[in-house]
């Protein structure tokens, strides 16, 4: 019997400024992520081998198969951690099978976790997305996250260009007080 | 006597005809692969790495991340690396010739790395012209062969905010010299770059001949 555990839906979308694709900067989606929380007065860790991120799931020894990672649990702790202290927070993303220069060699995009919501006992997690320069595809409430039996993170998410991309949680890094 | 003045004036001929077949192909390989930097020549005519100074490398690398780090990097780091999207009949390809003449206004990059990333894009652009794209795309590219623009070329990450950098060595390799550089975030090394240089003519800079970096 699955053990329902009634949360508060969260959504801290009103406290974050969206910061989307720059055409000058098309890899620094870091950066926007950076930008969005600024906006809600945080910051994160200097860098991403940062001994403070915590790793969810990562490239297996085929380089192609996702492993989860010991701290996976702690990772989503964290997220909610966050989520409930008004805090939103930023999470790598892998959605195809190579990376984009980052620290764990998996990770290929960032986005931030704006809000959770629990429907039958099922976490999903609202983020806006610096993928698009679109303010209303980046914050749209289809943006969702969805807690797994695995415990990963999962979601779907559709380009302006209609092109379907299934994002997994890959890491998280933590906010803090500007 | 007469028999070997006429073997020598048929030498001569040959010797010049065969030299003068080389040129021409010379030209034609020099306009096909070089189509770049008029201050540059062809790899064949870069020095022979002994010759080349360490000290003076490693000031030029310097140089160049100065240049990349501060002027670059913070608005616009994508500029040199990925160019705006065009249409070609109705549907979305990169610019090369924007990223062409972006590459040769940069007296830092060689005719050799200019190529190899208009190679590279010509290659991603097939590749997005068999997929038909006819909305203009925005972050993440799609295509397996033009994964390598979701890169930086001369950091790591996606955005992470490299304070300083630091010469680790030079050495002298058969391309040049390869200098190795620490990007600092802080007071960590958490990447390494690793630059190839040479100079294409005699009394000519450095040039950047290829980048390889990493996190540590």
């Amino acid at each position: 019997m699955k053990l329902l555990v009634t949360k508060e839906d969260i959504d801290l979308s009103k406290d974050v400024t969206f910061y989307g694709y720059r055409n000058t900067d098309k890899v620094g989606c870091l950066r926007r992520s950076e930008d969005m929380i600024g906006s809600a007065g945080f910051k994160t860790t200097s860098y991403g081998a940062h001994k403070d991120n915590l790793q969810m799931v990562k490239y297996g020894q085929d380089g192609v198969t996702l492993v989860n990672q010991p701290q996976i649990k702690k990772a989503k702790k964290m997220i909610d951690e966050h989520l409930e202290n008004g805090k939103p927070i930023i999470v790598g993303t892998d959605w195809k099978p190579s990376h984009t220069g980052n620290a764990d060699k998996t990770t290929d995009h960032w986005v931030v976790i704006v809000g959770r919501k629990t429907t039958d006992g099922t976490d999903s997690y609202l983020f806006f997305d610096p993928q698009t320069s679109s303010d209303s595809h980046g914050t749209s409430k289809k943006n969702l996250l969805l807690f797994r039996e695995n415990g990963r993170l999962t979601g779907g998410y559709t380009t302006l260009g209609k092109e379907a991309r299934t994002y997994t949680v890959t890491m998280v890094r933590p906010s803090f007080e500007k | 006597m007469k028999k070997y003045f006429v073997i020598l004036i048929s030498a001569g001929i040959l010797t010049f005809s065969s030299c003068f077949k080389q040129n021409e192909k010379s030209k034609e390989n020099k306009a096909q692969n070089t189509p770049v930097n008029s201050n540059t020549v062809d790899s064949e005519s870069k020095l022979q790495p002994k010759q080349l100074n360490k000290k003076e490398a490693e000031s030029f690398v310097t140089k160049f991340y100065n240049w990349y780090l501060s002027d670059i990097y913070p608005t616009k780091a994508s500029f040199y690396e990925s160019p705006p999207y065009i249409k070609k009949e109705d549907y979305y390809i990169l610019s090369k010739d924007i990223l062409l003449k972006r590459l040769k206004s940069v007296e830092y990059f060689s005719d050799k790395y200019i190529n190899l990333k208009i190679e590279k894009l010509k290659k991603c652009n097939k590749s997005l012209f068999e997929k038909k794209i006819t909305i203009e795309p925005e972050g993440g590219m799609s295509t397996k062969d033009c994964y390598y623009l979701d890169k930086y070329d001369f950091v790591v990450g996606n955005g992470e905010r490299f304070d300083s950098f630091e010469i680790n060595n030079s050495e002298h390799v058969s391309e040049g010299i390869l200098v190795s550089v620490y990007l600092k975030i802080g007071e960590d090394k958490v990447a390494l770059s690793k630059v190839l240089v040479n100079k294409f003519k005699d009394n000519n800079p450095f040039q950047i001949v290829n980048v390889d970096v990493d996190w540590l």
